[in-house]
C-alpha cells in the first residue's frame, strides 16, 4: 500500500487538479464525508461514505469518480473498474473517468486496455506529464520499447527534474539495449544524484554492462537509502545470479516477491532457479505468474516452455514454444525445444522440418562465431532469447 | 591367442596377497567386515613410491594455443601380458606452435607386481613425438597382445605390439593415416565381423595460422579460445580389413556427414539391437548419438534421442562421457560431462526410444565443475556402478572473471544409491580434496587386489595414481574375456551374474572417458556373498558361457565357447 501511495499519490492529485467537476445532488454530504476521511487518512471510512455515496445516486459520475478513486486508494484496482466503466460510458468525453480507467487497468496488468484509455487522454492533454508518463510505463510493459521511449522523453523533456521519469526513461533504455543513451542521461540528470532512486539506476546500468561487482555495489547503496524501492531486489538478484550466487539470488527475489507479488523478473529468475533445483510445481507458479504480466516476453515463455517439457506436458510446451520461434528465429535453443516436442509428440515431419532449420541456424552461427572476437570460455548462466 | 597361464598366475597372486596381506597392498576385498557405511578411501600413490616420475609438459605458451590446455590421456594396458596392469601417458610434442627446448614424450611404464612402475617407454618405442592427446588400447590385429592408438594434434599414431614387449609405429601402412586435431579414439566391432574397427574423434580445425587472439587487449593477457572460435571438423571411421589394414569408411557411414568438435567417445548398445553404437561429446555443438543402422552406416539422432543438446536447448561444452547401467533397467544409460554452470547429466535411457536428464543430485553438484575424464566404476564392490570424474577448466585465468570457479578442480566421486548418485568426494580421501588440471582418466586394478584404482593424468603436471583402499568388506571376482569367434575385446558382450540373490549385469562398453582407456578385465561386485550362484557371458555373436558356484576373490579367465580355461 505504501507503495502504491508512493507511486500514484502524484498521479492521482494531478488528476484531481485537471478541473474534474463534480455535479451537486442529494450525494453531497457522503461524499463530501468521505473527501474529509480520506484527507484524514482513514481510507476505509473514506470507501464506506463513497459506496453510500453511489448507492444513493447510482448515476451521479462524481459519486462513482470517488468510490474508484478510493478503491485504487487502497490497492483494489479490479473493483473500480465496473464503476469506472459504467462512467467511462455515461460520459465518454470525460478525460478525468478515462484516466481513472486506464490506471486501474494498469493496476490489474490489463496493458492493452489500459494504453488505450490512456492514449485517448493523452491526445486530449499533451501537456500532461503525469498522464504521458503513465502511458508511456504502459507501452514499456506491453514491450513497445520504442513508443514507450518516445513518450517518456517527451516527459523528461518538459521536466528534466522529473527524477521518477528519468529514472524509468534509464531503465527503458536498458531494457531497450541502449546502453550509451541510458548512461549519457545519467550522467546528465543523476550524476551527482544519491538518492537510492538514483543509485538503483545506475546499479541497473552496471547490470547492463555485465559488471555485477559495480551493479551490487550500487544496488547496497539503495538498499541503505530506501529497501523497499520496487525491483531492487530482483536486480539485486539477478547480479547475484549472475555472480554464480543462487542461493542469495533467490533470497533477494523472494524479498521482491515480498514486497511486490507481481514482480516479473523475480517472479521469471525465481521460477527458473527453482526448475533447476526440480521444484517444477513451483516453478510453474511462478513463471505463470510473470507470464500473466507479460504474456508476449519471449524469455518467461521460453523458461515456461521449459517447464512444461520437465513435466511431459510436450502439448503446452509446444503452443509456447512456436510463439517464441515466431518472434525471435534466430534464438536456437527454442528451436531445438521445440523440435523435441514434436518429436514427443509424434510429428515426425515437423520435427524433420525443424531439425533442418536448426542445422542451418546453427550454421549460420557459425559463421558469425568465426567473425567473433575475444571468445572465452563463458560458460553462460543463463541462455534467454532477446527480450 | 597367448597362453591364458598369466591370468591363471594374476589370481594366485591375488589370492597370496589377500592371504598375506602383502605390504602396501590393501586386503580389503578379501576382508569380510561390515559393508556399506565403512570408510571409502582413495590413496594418492606418490611417484617415489610408484616409480611413476613422468609428468605431462602442456607447452604453455603466451599465445594460448588451444592444443595446449586439451591434453592428455593415459591408459591402463597390460602390454606385456603378464597379467599386470601396465600404464601408458600421453605428451604433448612438437607441432606448428610448439618446438620444446628439451625432448619430452609419452611414457610406459610397465607394472612390477610390487606397487611400482619400471619406466620402458624406449624399450618398447612408443615415445610418440606428436602433439599427443588420447590413447586407446586393444588387441586389433587379435594376435593376443594390446596394441596402442594414440591421437594427436598433428598425426594419429598406431603401435603395434610385436609381442615381445615392443612396439612399431604402423599408422601409416595399416591405413590409419590421418592429419589434423584428433581427441579421442574408440576400438569397436560396429559391424559384427569380429574385426576391432575404429572411430576416432575429430576436433576443431586448428594451425598456427588459424590461432585467434581471445583475451584481455588492455591487460594484455591472453586467454583459450573456447571451440566456437574454430571451424568444425569431421570424425573418422576406419573398418578393420582383418589382415592389420583399415578402410576409410567415415564418409560412406555417415559418421563424417555432421561437422565435429569432438571429445569423448563411447561405443555401446542404446537400443539392444545387437550393434554398437557411439555416444559422442562435442565442444560448443550438440553432442552425437551415432546409432548404428546394422549395416555399415549410422544415424545420428542425438537430438530425437534427447542427449545432444541440455534440457534447455542450448549446445554445451561436451568433454567425457561415458555409459552404463546404473539403474539396472537393462538400458545403457549415458553419462555427458561439461564446462562450469552448465552442468553434467546423467541420461536415463528410456528403453531405447528416448533419454531424460535424470539426476538433479549430479545437476546441482557439477554446477561449478568442468569435468574431463570420468568413468562409472563400481568402486565398492556391491554390485552397482558408480562414477568418478576428473575436473578442471580449460582457462588458466578463468579465475580472473569468475571468481567461484577455478583453473583447477576436485576430482569427484559419486556413489550410486540404486535410482541416482551421491556426492561422496569428502569422505572418499584427502586427494580429493586436492585440485588439479585433471583431462584424462582410467580405471584399472593396478594392484591386483580386485577393485577399481584410477589413474588421472592432469595437464602441465604429474599424473595422480589413486589407490583403491576401500574397506566395505564385499567381495569381487574378476573376469578377463578372451574371445574366439567375437572381436577380441569382447566389447557388447553382456556379463550376467547372481551373488546373494541379487542378478546383476554389465554391458562391455568401449572407450568412455576422455582421451583414456581401461583395464580391459571386469569386476564383479558380490556384496557381502562369498561366492557368486552364477556368471554368464553372453558373447557378442550370441554364445553364452555360464559358470556355477563361482568363488569370490580371484580373477579367472573366461574363453569363448569354452567357460574358464584354466
Amino acid at each position: 500500500m505504501n507503495n502504491w501511495r508512493r507511486r500514484y499519490l502524484p498521479v492521482l492529485c494531478a488528476a484531481a487538479l485537471c478541473g474534474f467537476s463534480f455535479a451537486q445532488s442529494t450525494a453531497d454530504e457522503a461524499i463530501a464525508r468521505g473527501t474529509r476521511l480520506q484527507r484524514e487518512g482513514d481510507l476505509q471510512g473514506a470507501l464506506a461514505a463513497f459506496r453510500d455515496a453511489v448507492e444513493s445516486a447510482p448515476q451521479r459520475i462524481d459519486a462513482i469518480m470517488s468510490l474508484a478513486v478510493a478503491y485504487l486508494h487502497i490497492g483494489r484496482p479490479a473493483e473500480a473498474i465496473p464503476g469506472l466503466r459504467k462512467a467511462r460510458e455515461s460520459v465518454p468525453r470525460h478525460q478525468g473517468v478515462a484516466y481513472f480507467l486506464g490506471l486501474a487497468y494498469f493496476q490489474v496488468h490489463r496493458y492493452r486496455e489500459a494504453r488505450e484509455e490512456l492514449a485517448w487522454v493523452v491526445r486530449r492533454q499533451p501537456d500532461n506529464s503525469q498522464v504521458r508518463h503513465l502511458h508511456g510505463l504502459c507501452l514499456l510493459k506491453l514491450g513497445e520499447l520504442a513508443e514507450g521511449i518516445q513518450a517518456l522523453e517527451t516527459v523528461v523533456g518538459a521536466d528534466p527534474d522529473n527524477r521518477q521519469a528519468v529514472c524509468t526513461l534509464g531503465s527503458a533504455y536498458i531494457r531497450a539495449g541502449l546502453v550509451d543513451r541510458a548512461e549519457a542521461l545519467v550522467s546528465q540528470r543523476l550524476r551527482d544524484d544519491e538518492t537510492p532512486e538514483a543509485s538503483l539506476i545506475k546499479g541497473s546500468l552496471h547490470l547492463a554492462r555485465k559488471d555485477y561487482q559495480s551493479a551490487l555495489a550500487d544496488f547496497e547503496r539503495a538498499r541503505i537509502g530506501n529497501a523497499a524501492l520496487p525491483t531492487l531486489h530482483s536486480q539485486t538478484g539477478v547480479a547475484l545470479l549472475y555472480e554464480g550466487r543462487r542461493v542469495r539470488a533467490a533470497e533477494e527475489f523472494r524479498a521482491e516477491l515480498a514486497n511486490n507479488p507481481s514482480d516479473f523478473n523475480a517472479n521469471a529468475f525465481l521460477g527458473w532457479l527453482v526448475q533447476q533445483n526440480g521444484e517444477s510445481e513451483r516453478a510453474l507458479d511462478l513463471l505463470q505468474a510473470a507470464h500473466s504480466q507479460n504474456e508476449f516476453d519471449t524469455g518467461v515463455q521460453y523458461l515456461l516452455a521449459q517447464v512444461h517439457s520437465s513435466r511431459g506436458s510436450w502439448r503446452e510446451s509446444e503452443a509456447l514454444l512456436e510463439e517464441v520461434v515466431t518472434a525471435q528465429p534466430g534464438f536456437i535453443p527454442a528451436h531445438v525445444m521445440l523440435a523435441r516436442a514434436y518429436a514427443k509428440l509424434n510429428r515426425t515431419e515437423r520435427f524433420r522440418e525443424r531439425r533442418a532449420i536448426i542445422d542451418k541456424l546453427n550454421a549460420q552461427q557459425q559463421e558469425r562465431d568465426l567473425q567473433g572476437v575475444d571468445q572465452l570460455y563463458d560458460g553462460s548462466v543463463l541462455s534467454m532469447p532477446k527480450r | 591367442m597367448k597362453s591364458s597361464a598369466p591370468v591363471a598366475r594374476s589370481a594366485i597372486c591375488g589370492a597370496f596377497f589377500a592371504m598375506a596381506g602383502f605390504p602396501g597392498l590393501p586386503v580389503a576385498a578379501q576382508i569380510a567386515s561390515g559393508a556399506g557405511s565403512a570408510p571409502i578411501r582413495f590413496e594418492s600413490i606418490l611417484p617415489a613410491e610408484s616409480g611413476i616420475r613422468w609428468e605431462h609438459v602442456n607447452g604453455m605458451s603466451d599465445e594460448r594455443h588451444l592444443p595446449e590446455t586439451v591434453g592428455a590421456g593415459c591408459a591402463f594396458l597390460d602390454f606385456n601380458n603378464d597379467g599386470w596392469m601396465d600404464v601408458y601417458f600421453v605428451n604433448s610434442g612438437p607441432s606448428d606452435f610448439y618446438r620444446p627446448i628439451r625432448p619430452i614424450a609419452n611414457a610406459l611404464y610397465r607394472n612390477n607386481r610390487d606397487g611400482t612402475f619400471t619406466d620402458v617407454t624406449d624399450a618398447a618405442g612408443v615415445r610418440g613425438g606428436q602433439f599427443g592427446m588420447g590413447a586407446a588400447a586393444a588387441d586389433y590385429d587379435a594376435d593376443g597382445d594390446t596394441d596402442l592408438f594414440v591421437t594427436a594434434y598433428g598425426r594419429n599414431l598406431l603401435f603395434r605390439n610385436r609381442g615381445d614387449g615392443s612396439f612399431e609405429e604402423v599408422a601409416e601402412s595399416a591405413g590409419l593415416y590421418s592429419e589434423g586435431w584428433f581427441t579421442d579414439a574408440v576400438w569397436f566391432d560396429y559391424d559384427n565381423d569380429s574385426h576391432l574397427d575404429l572411430f576416432v574423434s575429430g576436433f576443431v580445425s586448428y594451425s598456427l595460422t588459424e590461432s585467434k587472439y581471445c583475451g584481455d587487449n588492455q591487460a594484455g593477457r591472453r586467454h583459450y579460445c573456447i571451440p566456437r572460435s574454430f571451424r568444425p571438423t569431421r570424425c573418422l571411421l576406419y573398418r578393420n580389413n582383418g589382415d592389420g589394414t583399415f578402410r576409410d569408411e567415415s564418409e560412406s557411414s555417415g559418421i563424417s556427414r555432421v561437422g565435429s568438435k569432438a571429445f569423448g567417445a563411447v561405443a555401446t548398445d542404446i537400443n539392444r539391437d545387437g550393434s554398437l553404437d557411439l555416444f559422442v561429446a562435442n565442444d560448443t555443438i550438440q553432442n552425437f548419438l551415432f546409432v548404428n543402422q546394422g549395416d555399415g552406416t549410422f544415424f545420428e539422432q542425438g537430438l530425437l534421442l534427447g542427449v545432444a543438446y541440455s534440457d534447455a536447448g542450448t549446445a554445451r561444452s561436451g568433454m567425457g562421457v561415458d555409459a552404463a547401467d546404473y539403474d539396472g533397467d537393462g538400458w545403457q544409460d549415458l553419462f555427458v560431462a561439461n564446462i562450469d554452470q552448465e552442468m553434467f547429466s546423467l541420461y536415463k535411457n528410456l528403453q531405447g526410444d528416448d533419454f531424460v536428464d535424470a539426476s538433479l543430485e549430479v545437476r546441482r553438484e557439477t554446477r561449478l565443475y568442468s569435468g574431463w575424464g570420468l568413468r562409472f566404476f563400481d568402486f565398492d564392490n556391491d554390485g552397482d556402478p558408480d562414477l568418478v570424474l576428473a575436473n578442471g577448466h580449460p582457462d588458466d585465468m578463468i579465475g580472473l572473471f569468475k571468481p567461484l570457479v577455478s583453473y583447477k578442480q576436485e576430482l569427484l566421486l559419486f556413489e550410486n544409491t540404486g535410482s541416482d548418485f551421491l556426492n561422496v568426494s569428502d569422505s572418499a580421501g584427502e586427494v580429493f580434496n586436492g585440485e588439479y588440471a585433471s583431462r584424462g582418466l582410467a580405471v584399472g586394478d593396478y594392484d591386483n587386489d580386485g577393485d577399481g584404482d584410477v589413474l588421472v593424468s592432469n595437464n602441465g603436471a604429474a599424473p595422480l595414481l589413486l589407490r583403491n583402499g576401500t574397506a566395505r568388506g564385499n567381495n569381487w571376482i574378476g573376469l578377463r574375456l578372451v574371445a574366439t569367434r567375437s572381436n577380441p575385446e569382447a566389447y557388447g558382450a553382456v556379463v550376467s551374474w547372481s551373488a546373494g540373490g541379487t542378478e546383476r549385469s554389465r554391458f562391455r562398453t568401449s572407450g568412455g572417458s576422455f582421451l583414456s582407456s581401461h583395464d580391459p578385465r571386469e569386476i564383479l561386485g558380490l556384496g557381502a556373498a562369498s561366492e557368486a550362484e552364477w556368471i554368464e557371458v553372453r558373447w557378442p555373436g550370441g554364445p553364452v558361457d555360464r559358470l556355477e558356484g563361482v568363488a569370490a576373490g580371484d580373477y579367472l579367465e573366461i574363453r569363448e565357447g569354452e567357460g574358464i580355461a584354466d
